[in-house]
């Protein structure tokens, strides 16, 4: 994975994990990779990667087994969609909303581009 | 520690000591093998005391050589660093290099010398049938023990001018050496020239000086030769221990 | 595990290099330490690791003064120099004759990190190119379980790939007992792999601090043209300025810009370190 934008490497590392969790690719009870294995496969400080599992752990998404390893969170799907929800709205929306207002679209527009692409695909 | 010195620099050390024993034994089938007659007085000629000179000559030098060479990893500036921070204490360090260079250098050179004897005695006494002859090289004659001794000696001395030179430590020592005698003569000279002056005696003052030198009890020489060799090997020990990166 | 205090040096008198350094290392960290061209980078981890000695002040390691160079302090240390030569041994022989100096030496997991880093070693150390006697001495230093790890420029003279190798090593490798530090130019190899910043300038260490608490206390942010918001330092780029801003309790994290603060801190580092409560 490349690092982008201007989101420190840990929070990357938390969005490729809610990614995995909402393609429903990481189930409920999953072992994930180790520490050690994510921080080699992007090649980041451990502590770094650490980081991640640690924020993850406290939003409750995944678990740890003393020993073990870490696990998936029984409604981690529920959290993170809300966590990425949240997110949306806070970060991505007003962005979106201000070249919207730019470029002059309005909102019905907008619905009639949102389903003609989703009939599309 | 030994071992590191000398898996370090195995190569460059058998080749000087093949190359010595090949120098040596070519000299020896030269002028004794060929340049004497079978039937006339060469089966009166010790082989061994033939080549044991030169063999001798090159333990001396060889030795000194090799000598000079041993710290040179500490004054390469890329190759310091594994010296300097080896996990061995300084003194383990030094005495390490001061073993492989003067008694392990020793023992070997002279099983290499007893070797090289065997064979040209060997050569000699089949070629001749001439078995009574046979007299194999013996390190512990007392010629020998004293050339030993003076290795030991000089070895100090390089010793000193290995660690302390940067460079071309040999040559440098050496340079030194002469240096040190010079100045030596030139004082004693100055020096007896002026208490001649003073004494308004004859300069036969200068002979008293040489003279005693030269009755001095032998042991004392040896007490004396023995102190200096502590000392030398005292001051290159801290010069390893003070010894800085380049 | 190492304590600078109070250091002084010059190679030459009256051009003094180290004025009153104080630096202190603790395991369980990789540091980075970063200066310009000549601040001493390279003098001071020699002077960490006992090669060369202060004029005045101290340099500890576990306690001890490196300068003595005890074996049981050396043989918690590893240094990976810049520029080195290794002796015409293969890695093998080379391994025999100086793990036993490492009472924790793991030679298996050599073994397997030159393999991995593709370096034969049934070759001469010496008939290897640069870079494949670098990788070798990166995985020896780490066979070797030394508490402190000093590299100075560890990914000069690696190819790409090599870099990544060096990387992916050097993450996967146990950190909790050692601490690592790494002097480097290459900023963009290596800021994922360090979790404190540590700056040398004009003799003293400037600014030192973890990764955590910068992302904590400064955001690095892109601010376009008219955006008066006040910065700590900023630098023209295409369309508006990279900019260091104090960051707002609770506010979003951004991923640290090295160059950037580097640049800042030479410049203005009593207005940085003012934002980690420091003078």
């Amino acid at each position: 994975m490349e690092f982008s934008e201007n989101k420190p490497i840990y929070i990357q590392i938390v969005d490729y994990f809610c990614g995995q969790i909402l393609e429903k690719k990481w189930t409920p009870e999953d072992r994930i990779p180790s520490v050690r294995d994510i921080a080699v496969k992007m090649e980041v400080n451990p502590n770094t990667a650490m980081r991640a599992f640690h924020y993850l752990q406290e939003k409750e998404i995944l678990f740890n087994q003393r020993g073990v390893g870490y696990f998936v969170e029984e409604n981690a799907y529920q959290k993170v969609l809300e966590l990425r929800r949240g997110e949306f709205i806070r970060d991505k929306l007003p962005v979106f909303f201000k070249e919207m207002r730019q470029l002059g679209f309005t909102c019905s527009e907008l619905e009639k581009l949102y389903q003609e692409q989703l009939n599309e695909s | 520690m030994a071992v590191r010195f000398w898996k370090l620099n195995q190569k460059s050390w058998l080749t000087g000591l093949f190359v010595a024993a090949g120098l040596i034994f070519s000299f020896w089938l030269l002028f004794g093998f060929y340049l004497f007659d079978p039937s006339g007085p060469a089966a009166a000629v010790n082989m061994t005391a033939m080549i044991e000179g030169p063999a001798m000559f090159f333990y001396l030098i060889g030795g000194l050589a090799l000598t000079s060479m041993i710290f040179s990893e500490v004054h390469t500036s890329t190759r310091a660093h594994q010296f300097l921070t080896l996990p061995a204490s300084t003194p383990e360090k030094f005495a390490a290099a001061w073993f492989v260079t003067s008694l392990a250098f020793t023992v070997f050179t002279m099983l290499a010398i007893l070797v090289l004897s065997l064979v040209v005695e060997l050569i000699t006494a089949v070629r001749l049938w001439e078995w009574s002859q046979f007299s194999l090289f013996n390190p512990f004659s007392g010629k020998h023990l004293e050339s030993i001794g003076n290795y030991f000696f000089y070895h100090s001395i390089f010793f000193l001018g290995a660690v302390y030179f940067r460079k071309n430590n040999f040559l440098n020592t050496v340079l030194v050496i002469i240096v040190f005698f010079i100045g030596m003569f030139i004082l004693i000279g100055i020096g007896g020239l002026i208490i001649a002056y003073f004494m308004t005696t004859d300069l036969s003052l200068e002979v008293h000086l040489s003279e005693l030198g030269d009755n001095l009890p032998g042991i004392i020489q040896q007490v004396f030769r023995v102190v200096v060799m502590v000392l030398l090997l005292f001051f290159s020990y801290l010069q390893l221990k003070n010894k800085q990166i380049a | 595990m190492v304590t600078i205090e109070n250091l002084s040096f010059a190679f030459v008198k009256h051009q003094p290099l180290f004025v009153g350094l104080s630096l202190k290392l603790e395991t369980g960290n990789t540091y980075g330490l970063f200066g310009l061209n000549g601040a001493g980078k390279t003098t001071l981890l020699n002077h960490i690791s006992g090669m060369l000695f202060p004029a005045e002040g101290s340099c500890k390691i576990l306690g001890t003064s490196s300068r003595k160079r005890t074996p049981e302090i050396l043989s918690e240390l590893f240094v990976l120099p810049e520029q080195f030569d290794l002796p015409p041994l293969t890695a093998m022989v080379y391994s025999d004759i100086h793990a036993p100096f490492y009472p924790r030496f793991d030679r298996e997991y050599l073994f397997s990190t030159l393999q991995e880093m593709e370096v034969d070693s049934k070759k001469k150390l010496t008939d290897l190119s640069y870079g494949q006697r670098k990788k070798f001495l990166i995985a020896f230093a780490l066979a070797s379980n030394a508490r402190l790890l000093l590299m100075d420029e560890p990914t000069n003279g690696l190819d790409i790939p090599s870099k990544s190798q060096f990387r992916k090593i050097m993450a996967a490798a146990d950190h909790t007992g050692r601490c690592t530090v790494i002097s480097t130019h290459q900023v963009r190899d290596l800021e994922a792999m360090i979790d404190n910043i540590t700056v040398l300038n004009n003799g003293k260490i400037i600014f030192q601090q973890g990764v955590g608490a910068i992302s904590d206390k400064l955001s690095f942010e892109k601010i376009p043209d008219g955006d008066n918001r006040f910065v700590l330092y900023a630098e023209e780029i295409f369309g508006g300025k990279s900019a260091i801003i104090p960051k707002k309790e609770g506010g979003k994290e951004t991923q640290i810009d090295l160059e950037l603060l580097f640049n800042g801190i030479i410049q203005k580092s009593d207005v940085i370190n003012h934002q980690f409560g420091e003078a």
